[in-house]
């Protein structure tokens, strides 16, 4: 573990960068169709309570990452052995969202240029940005949250002053019931992207006070939450529900249809910055992640020099991971929520917490004894 | 050395899952493994030496880094 100590401001914006990321581009909860919105305001409440479980889980394990509390709970051989499963789940997830990325610029700025050469570029800042450490993200983005506000709030204006809010597209509000609502944030809001907050367990034992670490899950969850469901609904009731859920990207086609006074148009590039911005900072701490948990399993006493390596493992594999786009989205919502993120989220955790709190019952009954 | 080792058998094993998720998707074996190793094989010129620029660059810094200690020494 390096010697950085980040603030809980600094941990909060970095929460809620990573959140907002890839999950405010992409369309989320389309099974719930215009209830959309509500379902991704479900999905944070259950994140609420996976955030108690991290917390719980952090607390019996104090200053240690997840990577070498793992080993305290589970012991050396099986400790090391989940570690690592969990330093895989990180590389896949940054790779992933570098793929998100890489095609989403091919698709509206970059058609041109090879995919492998966008992500390239951009897994080349990551590096560095990994290499100088925990406070260097941290700090980057105490410094890019206020662009990434500032444009989300004038997004917002412009939106309104052109009149293209249509709350009609949001009707029936719950149409089928409350349960397929429940569902879709079950199956799916939960996970993606509340849920991966879980890689924040590495990240954790950086903070100066480590009393707060609840109250910044919580908040960053609930401000990200929020801000999430209003831009799906703003989504759909500017471009309605058959658009949203067909298109790649809704924002990019909601931004695309803003004309104000004959001369504020083609903002595309509210979407670029927006993009750039959250994508980095969702990669930069998975990368984050996957360093320093992989020097935590093989005893590397220089995570630094992981950086490098394992980000070009990042780059090669965001392009073998699927032969097309379509193929990368149907993995990503059919069986990536089920099969790899409900093991790494919810139930590996849950197991590892009651294991936890049995041992150090134990522990501390044995000390209250003597 | 250790670091590259890592680095391979990471690539290796996140390349299987991929493989793995291609099956549950619903793709053949065979159709999985080719679709691995295509977006290499149709990468052209220019792709082809930022791909091995990035791949060689460690090499040349650590070798480089050797020779300037050596001198040092010396």
């Amino acid at each position: 573990m390096e010697k950085a100590k980040i603030s809980s401001y600094q941990l909060f914006v970095l929460m809620v960068l990573f959140q907002l990321g890839s999950a405010l581009l992409v369309p989320i909860g389309m099974e719930a169709k215009q209830d959309a919105w509500l379902a991704i305001l479900m999905g944070m409440t259950a994140a609420f309570i996976l955030m108690y479980i991290y917390d719980g889980l952090y607390r019996y394990n104090e200053g240690k990452p997840l990577t070498e509390f793992l080993k305290d709970i589970l012991g050396n051989f099986l400790g090391r052995f989940v570690a690592f499963l969990y330093v895989l789940y990180f590389v896949y997830l940054a790779a992933r969202v570098l793929r998100d990325l890489g095609v989403a610029l091919l698709t509206f700025a970059y058609p041109f240029t090879p995919l492998f050469v966008v992500n390239g570029i951009f897994i080349l800042v990551v590096i560095y940005t990994v290499y100088k450490g925990v406070e260097v993200i941290a700090r980057t983005g105490e410094l890019l949250v206020v662009l990434e506000f500032l444009l989300a709030v004038t997004f917002i204006i412009l939106i309104v002053v052109s009149g293209l809010i249509q709350v009609s597209n949001l009707k029936p509000v719950l149409e089928e019931g409350v349960l397929p609502v429940i569902k879709v944030a079950l199956k799916e809001t939960v996970y993606f992207p509340f849920g991966e907050v879980i890689v924040f367990l590495m990240i954790f034992p950086y903070l100066k006070q480590p009393e707060k670490i609840k109250k910044v899950g919580i908040g960053s969850i609930a401000l990200s939450g929020i801000f999430l469901s209003l831009f799906m609904a703003i989504n759909i009731s500017v471009i309605g529900i058959n658009l949203t859920a067909r298109s790649h990207y809704p924002l990019l086609t909601v931004i695309q249809s803003i004309e104000l006074t004959g001369f504020l148009e083609r903002l595309d590039i509210y979407f670029l910055v927006l993009l750039v911005i959250g994508m980095f900072f969702k990669i930069s701490v998975f990368a984050y992640a996957a360093v320093t948990g992989a020097a935590s399993v093989f005893s590397i006493k220089k995570p630094s020099r992981l950086a490098y390596p394992i980000g070009m493992v990042i780059l090669l594999l965001s392009i073998v991971i699927a032969s097309n786009y379509s193929e990368h989205i149907s993995e990503g919502v059919n069986i990536v929520p089920l099969y790899i993120h409900l093991p790494f989220q919810v139930i590996m955790p849950l197991f590892l917490l009651v294991i936890a709190s049995f041992k150090y019952k134990k522990k501390s009954k044995t000390a209250d004894e003597k | 050395m250790d670091v590259l080792g890592i680095s391979v058998l990471i690539l290796l094993l996140l390349i299987g899952l991929s493989l793995v998720l291609d099956l549950m998707v619903g793709l053949h074996f065979r159709t999985s493994v080719i679709h691995v190793f295509n977006p290499f094989l149709v990468m052209e010129v220019p792709e082809l030496i930022i791909f091995f620029f990035l791949m060689i660059a460690p090499f040349v810094y650590w070798f480089i880094k050797k020779i300037r200690k050596s001198r040092g020494q010396g």
